[in-house]
């Protein structure tokens, strides 16, 4: 008899402005240190496939140029969605989490960013909104930078603070 | 950058934190050396790395760059380094501060007011250039999560940066820390304009 054993993968790093997928129900994604930026994490519970992009501004159109487009929301979120559904991700089954977006410093940001946090936020929900998703469950905002691992075979993310506080979505 | 460009920045990056480190001592009434420097061009996503990792802890004191350029200026330490600053910025035995409080984090932005301030008056001696620093802000939390608020202001114009990195230490006590200069491409750009200047 063969017996069926669950080995955990070792997790894929998804770094700043970066967007990764796992294909298998052993996949891990996890983005580590999120401050301002925003990870949002899709799940296809059929086939076991999750997608995870790190998002660090929201729109592209603000810079001079360009460089990773991955690294802006309204970028991204069309790019892993589009790279899930090649994989055979199927989108009317596809659910949406979203983690990140603190407020690391008071009121303006680096140069006059205002809440980039925040926006990055705003933005994901919109780009998703306009590909006809919605986010299912998020934890953003706040104070506290945050560690995200998203399993490919539960659609589970488990976030991680400062001091050990753990939760998950 | 060339070759000729990138000596320039290396060499007016580590007058001025030879000028910071040498302040911070006279202000600490006790010596305080610089263990190393060094420049590199570094991928955004590698900046956290300096710290051992996105994920570790970090207590950082950051200032913005401003005037006719932009750049960033983060001094980094694990929290344990950080307490051992306040202690010895405050005047008290090694050990005495195990929390940030109102006392304590004043003391980390006297620090970062001193070694920016510091740094970029040689800059200015050197180019003619009027660089403002800001207020200190001074942040808790993982390092990866500190330096989002660098890369949400750098990765809107470039991928890379010129990090500047010092590792520092006082004689009688564990003081090392990280301390990051990350300009802006246009300050580089303007530096070099008016490295004839001085």
């Amino acid at each position: 008899m063969k017996l069926a054993t669950t080995v955990q993968a070792e997790p894929i790093l998804v770094g700043l402005g970066e967007l990764r997928t796992a294909t298998t129900p052993e996949g891990v994604l996890i983005s580590v240190g999120l401050g301002s930026c925003v990870a949002l994490c899709l799940h296809d519970p059929w086939k076991h496939i999750a997608g995870m992009a790190h998002m660090v501004l929201p729109v592209s159109g603000e810079g001079r140029r360009i460089g990773l487009e991955s690294k802006f929301v309204d970028r991204a979120v069309p790019l892993l969605l589009a790279e899930m559904e090649r994989l055979g991700a199927g989108r009317g089954r596809m659910v949406a989490k979203l983690t990140g977006g603190a407020q690391m410093i008071n009121g303006l940001g680096a140069m006059g960013q205002q809440h980039i946090g925040e926006r990055n936020a705003d933005a994901a929900r919109a780009a998703l909104l306009d590909l006809g998703l919605e986010v299912q469950s998020e934890d953003t905002g706040g104070r506290s930078g945050r560690t995200a691992r998203f399993y490919a075979g539960t659609g589970k993310l488990v976030i991680s603070l400062i001091g050990g506080d753990t939760y998950e979505l | 950058m060339d070759t000729n460009e990138l000596s320039f920045w290396t060499e007016i990056s580590g007058r001025g934190i030879s000028k910071a480190i040498e302040n911070l001592s006279r202000f600490c009434g006790r010596e305080v050396s610089v263990r190393s420097f060094g420049l590199r061009r570094a991928e955004m996503s590698e900046i956290p790395d300096i710290m051992g990792g996105p994920a570790v802890e970090a207590v950082g004191i950051y200032i913005t760059i401003s005037g006719p350029a932009h750049g960033h200026i983060m001094l980094l330490y694990d929290p344990a380094m950080a307490f051992g600053f306040a202690d010895l910025l405050l005047g008290m035995p090694p050990g005495t501060t195990r929390t940030l409080g109102d006392m304590e984090r004043s003391a980390l932005g006297e620090l970062g007011n001193i070694m920016g301030s510091s740094f970029l008056n040689v800059l200015a001696d050197s180019t003619g250039l009027r660089l403002l620093p800001s207020p200190p802000i001074i942040l808790s939390d993982m390092a990866g999560a500190l330096l989002d608020v660098v890369a949400a202001d750098l990765l809107l114009v470039q991928d890379h940066a010129f990090v500047a990195q010092t590792a520092f230490s006082a004689a009688d006590r564990e003081v090392s820390g990280a301390f990051l200069v990350i300009p802006r491409q246009d300050l580089l750009e303007v530096l070099l304009q008016h490295r004839a200047a001085a």
